[in-house]
This record gives structure tokens, sequence and C-alpha cells, in this order.
């Protein structure tokens, strides 16, 4: 009966008026959806500068034992900001199994360990791509400040080979 | 093809290719050039091959056992170049049939599929990467509607009725519009994301990305050590050698420089494009608010890319065909004589173009804004691979062109918002 109903309802609408009941549905539903599943390719909720406020940027960088810095893309074929994207992603994976310590109390020695893991990884796919790494590798997080005297910026070895 | 054959006999050629071609509406000929346009951009996206031969964190397709299991294979299979380069041959015969419109509701999951997979491979190494979604996307929506419209016309086949007009043979509408609105859902659901990471504060807060442009370009110069990064300066240790500190001191790109400094014009800057997003919802109305909100969100990406060094170029592309749709407009213009452009638009439109034409010539070498914004590699004519290598002799006037029925299109908008008045009647006259 309701179901009846409904699609009299529907029927009245003018078709040009259907037209864009449908389009909204389906945009809403397409919105809905890519919120609640979240990271899961096709769909994505798009979080890329979603909440920016006055905390240090991180940014990530490799370099040989020297310090001098490595041409990440055409060394690993990943291109630098993954260093980040994928440390980020262990780093709240461990934090979301570890509800009550958190992200920012994660322990160092956790921390290290999972940044020597993703360093490895790119030493890995470095080898198996011909475009080997040093043998000596560093990755470096770069911290940006900014104030009303402009910006600066710290440096931390996160983990070395 | 048989429907088509029908149309020209009762209907003639033009009316049979341009007919469905309204504001509102995609026809055969229409139809056919959004396939083929779009099916260059899907084409130019599966030439980026990720070959990972590991799943390090897996995500959608990727992140289902029980399919994988069953398969007996998973989606690293994707690095095997062999077994690519069969993906591939499938994905382009189904793009063939996809352009001709034959067989959509078999080639169009096929193309999908392969799409998605190798893009899945990719985003399952704990680093997503957000410049392929939209196509994907957009194909899964096209699946969708051609799957819908293969139920609508066989359930009318199998009662012997006559076919809804909107899903009659010839009407590319309903592809178009729900392309043009899954894209939308892509823009909104990124400035849902911005308000509820932020509270709602983003807009308040969007001064702060000014530090995130520092960032983007120190990336962008750890990739391959290009000094264009870092203003051309090579790194260089402090003055007062501290390893912990200022080790790697480059200079502060200009314009996240500027933009610290007048937060209020920063607020203004950001807050269009955060509303530009929002209200690309509007787009679905007709092909005047796509195009208009298309060559906006074509702007958008200009603008991130100069401020950020951050480029979507599918996004760009994708846009171009479906929302800028010169192609669509060109139809309208020939099929409507209310949608002509008279010989005055049409040599207005042509003087600007080849003003602007001429100034990104004057300005190609130079590294400043207004070069950035004149720069035709962000022209909707852009989406045809190696345009801008062909020789000057055919580039130029096809972007002429191009540019000419945009601007045409522009200024017949602009009429038709705002009607002319009726000329006064003689004196004496009683209306």
């Amino acid at each position: 009966m309701t179901r009846v109903t409904l699609l009299t309802s529907l029927r009245r609408i003018k078709p040009d008026h259907q037209r864009y009941l449908g389009l909204a549905a389906f945009m809403g539903l397409t919105i809905i959806a890519s919120l609640w599943i979240g990271e899961h390719y096709p769909f994505s909720n798009f979080p890329m500068y979603g909440n920016p406020n006055p905390r240090a940027v991180d940014y990530y960088f490799l370099t040989d034992a020297s310090g001098g810095p490595l041409p990440t893309g055409k060394l690993t074929g990943d291109s630098a900001p993954k260093l980040k994207k994928r440390l980020n992603t262990s780093l709240n994976e461990w934090a979301r199994a570890n509800p009550k310590t958190g992200k920012s109390n994660m322990p160092p020695e956790v921390r290290a360990r999972i940044s020597q893991e993703i360093l490895d990884t790119f030493v890995r796919q470095s080898q198996q791509r011909g475009t080997p790494l040093p043998d000596r590798v560093q990755l470096w997080r770069g911290d940006i400040f900014s104030s009303p005297q402009g910006y600066y910026e710290n440096f931390t070895l996160e983990a070395a080979n | 093809m048989t429907s088509l054959l029908n149309d020209i006999r009762t209907q003639g050629v033009k009316t049979a290719l341009l007919g469905g071609t309204t504001l509102r509406h995609a026809g055969r000929l229409e139809g056919f050039f959004l396939r083929l346009l779009f099916a260059i951009v899907v084409y130019i996206s599966l030439q980026s091959y990720p070959a990972y031969q590991t799943l390090l964190k897996p995500v959608g397709i990727a992140a289902w056992p029980g399919l994988w299991q069953w398969l007996g294979w998973d989606l690293t299979r994707l690095a095997d170049p062999v077994f690519w380069d069969l993906c591939l041959r499938w994905a382009y015969a189904a793009l063939g049939f996809y352009v001709i419109g034959f067989g959509l509701p078999v080639a169009l999951p096929v193309v999908t599929l392969i799409h998605i997979a190798i893009r899945t491979l990719n985003n399952s190494q704990g680093a997503a990467h957000h410049g392929f979604q939209m196509v994907s996307l957009a194909l899964l929506a096209q699946t969708l509607v051609v799957w819908f419209l293969a139920a609508v016309r066989t359930r009318a086949f199998l009662a012997k009725r006559p076919l809804p007009p909107w899903a009659a043979s010839g009407n590319w509408t309903w592809l178009w519009m729900y392309t043009i609105a899954v894209i939308a859902a892509t823009y909104v659901t990124s400035v849902c994301t911005k308000l509820e990471k932020s509270g709602g504060q983003w807009l308040l807060n969007s001064p702060y990305v000014a530090g995130q442009i520092v960032k983007t370009h120190r990336q962008n110069y750890y990739n391959d050590l290009d000094p264009r990064f870092i203003q051309g300066q090579p790194p260089a240790a402090s003055p007062v050698p501290d390893p912990a500190t200022d080790r790697y001191r480059h200079p502060i790109p200009v314009q996240a420089d500027w933009l610290a400094r007048h937060p209020a014009i920063a607020r203004v800057i950001f807050g269009a494009g955060f509303l530009l997003e929002l209200f690309t919802l509007l787009a679905v109305f007709d092909r005047r608010a796509a195009l208009l909100i298309g060559l906006g969100l074509v702007s958008l990406h200009g603008s991130i890319g100069w401020l950020m060094e951050l480029t979507f170029p599918l996004n760009e592309r994708t846009v171009g065909v479906f929302y800028v749709n010169a192609a669509g407009w060109l139809i309208l213009m020939i099929k409507d004589p209310a949608w002509r452009p008279s010989g005055k638009i049409l040599t207005v439109s042509f003087l600007t173009a080849a003003a602007l034409l001429g100034a990104h010539l004057a300005t190609a070498t130079a590294d400043t804004l207004a070069a950035h914004f004149l720069d035709l590699s962000q022209h909707p004519a852009s989406l045809i691979p190696d345009l801008f290598n062909w020789p000057a002799a055919l580039k130029w006037p096809w972007v002429l062109a191009t540019q000419t029925i945009l601007l045409s299109a522009l200024i017949l908008i602009g009429k038709s918002l705002w009607p002319q008045r009726s000329p006064a009647p003689p004196p004496g006259e009683v209306r």
C-alpha cells in the first residue's frame, strides 16, 4: 500500500522535477557512501588539507649517510609525499589498536620501529625496481612552524640503515 | 545502429545526429563526443602503471579476502607485465565499444573493473593517492546508468511497450548528467570532510594552509631534487652548523609568505574555492550551470597547481569533458537557432581568444602569476594527448576554435540570464 502510494506520488511529480530528484538522491547517496566508506578505492572522503591549524606541518625526506638529499621519486618510484602517507597510515593503525595510548603518547621505541619498517619498505622497493638507494640511508622529518616573524623549520632523524 | 539508420531515414541526418541536444539533454552526436573524449581520459589514466608486488595495506576490493581466495590470486598479479598487458588489451577493446556506443552494459564494467583494480593496487601501499578516483567513480556511475537503462529497455521489450523517451536509443542525457552528478559528489564530499575535520572552522583557519604550501614545495623538491621548488637555490646548511635545526633551510615560497602575511585575503581566496566546491551540486541544473562551474573548477585546479604545486590533471580533464563540454556547445549552436551566436558575438569571441593566445605566447617563458593563468595546458582542449606537441599550424587553430566556442557560449549564457528589454512602443501606439 505504502509502495503504491509512494510510486503514485512520484509519478505526479513533473518529469523535470523527477529528473532533479533522481540526481539529488544519487549525489546524496554517493556523498554518504564516500564519507562512510572512507579511504577504500574508488571511494574516499578526500581528507587532504581538511583541518588547517597552527600546529607544525611535518614532511619527510631521504638522505644518504652524510645528509645529502636523495631523489625519492627517481630511486623508489614513489613520490616523497608517500613517505609521510605510509608512515601516517602505520602510526594511525597502531593508535587505533592502542586507543588508551593514542598517537600523541606513542612510546618512542614504537615510533622508531614503525619508522624503520617504513624506511625498509622503500629500500626494498628501490631494489626491486633496479634503482637501489645507497647502502646507508636516513629518513628525516622536517617540522615547519609558522609564527608572526615568519617560518622556521626543525629536523629530526626518524630512522637510518 | 539500426535505430540510427531508422532515424536518419525518417528524420534526416541532421536531426538524427543533433536532434536530441538541448540545454538539458545530450543527443546522439554529443553522446559520441562525450564518450570519445572521456575514453581518451581513461586511456591516459591507464598509462600510469604502478607495478607493486605487495599489498602492504589492502583497501577496497583488495581487502575482500573471500573474493581472492575464491579466485586463487590477488591484485599483485597485476604487477606481472604480461598479465597487465592482457588487461590493457581488454580495456582498450572495451573502450572501442564504449566510443561507438555498442554493448555498453558489458564493455563499461570491463573498463571500470580494470581501472579500479590497478588503482586499488596503487592505493593498497599505505599511501592513498587521490588523482584517479574521479575517473573510476565516473566509470562506475556510467556502468550503473547503462545497466539501469538496459533493464528498462529489456522490460519494455518483454512487455511489448514503447520505450519512454528518456530511455530511447540516441538519448545520452542520463550518462552525461549522472557523470556530472558523481563528479559534483566528490567535491561536496571534500567540503563535508573539511567541515567535519575542522569542527566547522575550516574557513576561519584557512590561512594556515600557507604552511602546507611550504610543505608541498619541500616534498616536490625531495621528489627529484628539482631546484625550481626551492627557488633555484641549492640546499645549504645554516651558517652555524646544527644538525637538528635549520639543517636544510630552503627559501620560503613567495605564495606561502604572502598568504601568511595577508590572512584576510587568504580567507577570501580559499573561501572562494570552498564555496565553488560546495555549489558544484548546481551543475546538474543544465549545460549553462555545468559550463560556468566547470570553468571555475578548471581555474580552481590551476590555482592549486600554482599555489601548492599539486596538480590533478585527470580531474581537470574529466571536468573539461563533462562540464565544459565544448563539443556539446558547438552542437547546440549548430542545431538550435536560439543558441546560435551572431556574427558580432563570434567576432568578439574570436578576437578575445586570439588576444588570450597572444598573451600566452608572449608570457610562455616567464615564471609569473599571469603566465601561469595563461598557460594553455590548463585549457579544456589539452585533454587531447600531446596536443601541445602538435605542429603550431594544427594546435593553435584548434585552441582558438575551442576558446571561441566557449567564449561565445559564455556571452550567450549572459544574454539568456539577462533578457533584453523589448523596445519601447512608438509614441501614440496603444499596447
